[in-house]
């Protein structure tokens, strides 16, 4: 009976111990499950480059967040970050280049130009795609590639909207525009549009371009018409020469660009000349239209790991970043569920993710989403005032 | 590696494009737009008229051909700094004449080009290898030489140097928009913008740098110029200033180019020369 006893005791701590043993040894075995690749296109280097560093910046603590978390059904996700320049060749270059590294999915290119190139690319070389960047609507090949960002076509209506709802006593505008940059060109005519909706006269559409290094004209023929606000479509640095001109000639009305000036260096480089300055776009250093809790623990890390960038002009500016965190966070989302991990066969893979990202309608991250049969996102958009004294954006209400 | 090739072929025909003109001892700045017009007219016959992209490459090459026999009639009547001038006024005029043409998209662009790959670029490199080589053992080799060491002396000796030039630049033309036409249905959308000053100041410096006395000068200097950035992206954001040392020292150590020699002509059996040393023999 002893013995029976000692032998039943045996086994049972015998089972226990291989049990733990076994236990144990998960964490193990899921730390060796091979990485999630993901690609990402930005242009890390060149005059766009402070863009793509801070999108770096979300991409990454999106990855550490995703890691922290235990990964993607076993498996850390790394994100291959390759630097385009901002140019259409070199983005279809490493394009292929991510696909042939084994990406399960790619995140960006950055300008209009690279995402009508690469979108359709997607199609072809069936490699699941999200642009996070890029505003000219319309230009989004299903069913390989989404874009996250919200298009002018919604962004315009509604800020613009939203600036005359605020400063009711406008009657008259001028639109200033670059013509030859095609977001700009179609932004201006969106304007013009607009104003007519809401029955503001257009007493001219002035136009410069790209390269412009003196608006002075362009400031002094906007004081001759006289107009109650400006709306402006064109890039940071004209914005900033317009800004100053303006100033120097004592023109003082309300002006609203659109969401080109919105990310990047305006509210640092404008000071005083851009106090009456307003832009659009979906989210500030201190709300957005997403979760209020996620987005305020998302903007503390965030301004805190910029500070420590002697590159960037402080306070950061958080302003489209967002979309590339909520981008990974999707991407892993669609992964868990479909219980994808690095084991899973590529092709496979990139089947799931694609059919994941064309199931999703709606989404909630620090932004919330809503996507568009065009493959486009909407969030919805608001104009916003700068606060030249703390260099940042506000919405106007 | 394909994309690699894809471009270092595009780039060889461009720099070819620049090296027909040279030949004639003219320099241009205008292979961007010629570019920009073959892709554009390759790109309408795909896209708009639904051609296949071999004939309509065929029909850009000659269309752009014909305009840059036009522009080059009355502008190499210039020479040397007034014709580089002109020459870049052709580019921007194209580039700001393509923003206004609504049909192609304006400042839009335009896309929906497609079916270039890196076979297509291998053979176009091939045929126009192929008919420089030919030039360059033949005796219009020697005319062009004669041209460009000397107008006034060939002129005297019987050479149409203006029509000599004039076509030079016509088939520079041509072999710039075939590039232009593969390119733009390799990356299936175009923008005026990408065609601008750029593109022709980097073809004449494949040319320069690779050496401007035979047709392999043009294709090393592409060669290294496309490949080079490729290979020290690992610099990220100093790799241009490493893509300035490195043409900086070219230009110091190498100033004729890479490659000098020039290329032997085959003189015929019967030639004046032939017939003179033999009979002096």
């Amino acid at each position: 009976m002893n013995a029976l006893r000692v032998l039943l005791l045996t086994k049972m701590i015998g089972v226990a111990l291989a049990a733990t043993f076994l236990l144990g040894l998960r964490p193990a075995l899921a730390e060796q499950k091979p990485l999630i690749k993901i690609g990402h296109l930005a242009a890390m280097s060149g005059f766009a480059a402070v863009y793509g560093r801070t999108q770096k910046l979300a991409i990454d603590m999106a990855v550490k967040d995703v890691n922290d978390s235990g990964g993607i059904n076993g498996s850390k996700i790394v994100v291959l970050t390759q630097d385009d320049q901002l140019s259409p060749a070199q983005a279809v270059r490493l394009y292929r280049s991510l696909a042939r590294q084994g990406v399960f999915a790619v995140i960006g290119p950055m300008s209009g130009t690279q995402w009508e190139t690469v979108s359709p690319m997607s199609k072809r070389m069936k490699v699941p795609t999200i642009g996070v960047n890029a505003a000219k609507p319309g230009i989004t090949v299903r069913p390989w590639s989404i874009r996250l960002v919200a298009v002018e076509d919604t962004i315009v209506p509604e800020a613009v909207g939203e600036f005359f709802k605020s400063y009711p006593k406008i009657k008259s505008i001028v639109i200033v525009g670059d013509v030859r940059e095609a977001s700009s060109k179609a932004a201006a005519e969106m304007y013009g549009k607009q104003a007519a909706k809401h029955g503001i006269k257009v007493l001219d559409t002035i136009s410069f371009s790209t390269r412009a290094t003196d608006l002075s004209p362009v400031a002094i023929k906007i004081k001759g018409l006289k107009p109650d606000a400006v709306l402006y479509a064109g890039f940071i640095p004209t914005a900033l020469l317009l800004s100053k001109s303006m100033q120097a000639q004592g023109v003082s009305m309300p002006v609203l660009g659109n969401g080109i000036i919105w990310p990047g260096n305006f509210p640092h480089a404008a000071g005083d000349a851009g106090r009456n300055w307003h832009t659009m776009g979906y989210s500030t250093n201190k709300l957005s239209s997403g979760d209020a809790k996620l987005y305020g623990s998302f903007a503390k890390r965030y301004l805190a790991i910029a500070a420590k960038d002697s590159a960037l002009q402080q306070p950061a500016n958080i302003s489209n970043n967002t979309v590339a965190y909520d981008a990974v966070m999707l991407l892993a989302k669609i992964m868990r569920k479909a219980k994808i991990s690095g084991a899973t066969d590529i092709q496979e893979a990139r089947e799931k993710i694609k059919n994941g990202i064309n199931a999703t309608k709606t989404y909630v991250g620090l932004n919330k989403y809503r996507i568009r049969d065009t493959g486009d996102a909407y969030i919805r958009a608001r104009a916003m005032r700068i606060d030249t004294k703390n260099k940042v954006w506000h919405f106007i209400k | 590696m394909i994309d690699h090739l894809f471009f270092t072929g595009i780039n060889i025909l461009l720099a070819w494009s620049a090296y027909i003109v040279l030949l004639s001892g003219s320099l241009s700045f205008a292979q961007g737009a010629f570019m920009a017009i073959g892709c554009y007219i390759a790109g309408v016959l795909t896209v708009k008229f639904g051609w296949a992209l071999e004939p309509a490459l065929v029909v850009a090459a000659f269309g752009t051909a014909f305009i840059g026999a036009a522009i080059g009639y009355p502008a190499l009547r210039t020479r040397g700094l007034y014709l580089i001038l002109l020459t870049v006024g052709v580019t921007f005029v194209v580039r700001v004449g393509l923003e206004q043409f609504e049909y192609v998209g304006g400042v839009l662009g335009f896309g929906g080009m497609l079916g270039a790959t890196v076979w297509h670029v291998g053979v176009a490199v091939v045929i126009v290898g192929a008919a420089l080589c030919v030039l360059s053992v033949s005796p219009w080799q020697r005319v062009l030489d004669a041209i460009r060491e000397d107008e006034a002396v060939a002129e005297s000796l019987g050479i149409n140097a203006a029509k000599v030039s004039v076509a030079c630049f016509s088939a520079g033309a041509g072999v710039a928009a075939i590039a232009g036409g593969l390119y733009g249905h390799y990356m299936a959308f175009v923008r005026p913008e990408i065609f601008d000053i750029l593109i022709s100041i980097f073809v004449v410096l494949y040319v320069i740098l690779g050496g401007v006395n035979n047709m392999w000068g043009a294709v090393l200097g592409a060669a290294i110029l496309t490949l080079v950035p490729e290979y020290v992206r690992v610099l990220s954001e100093w790799r241009p200033t490493a893509y300035g040392v490195v043409i900086v020292l070219l230009l110091l150590f190498r100033p004729m180019g890479l490659l000098t020699f020039r290329i032997v002509t085959v003189r015929l059996p019967n030639s004046p020369r032939e017939t003179a040393s033999n009979q002096s023999a």
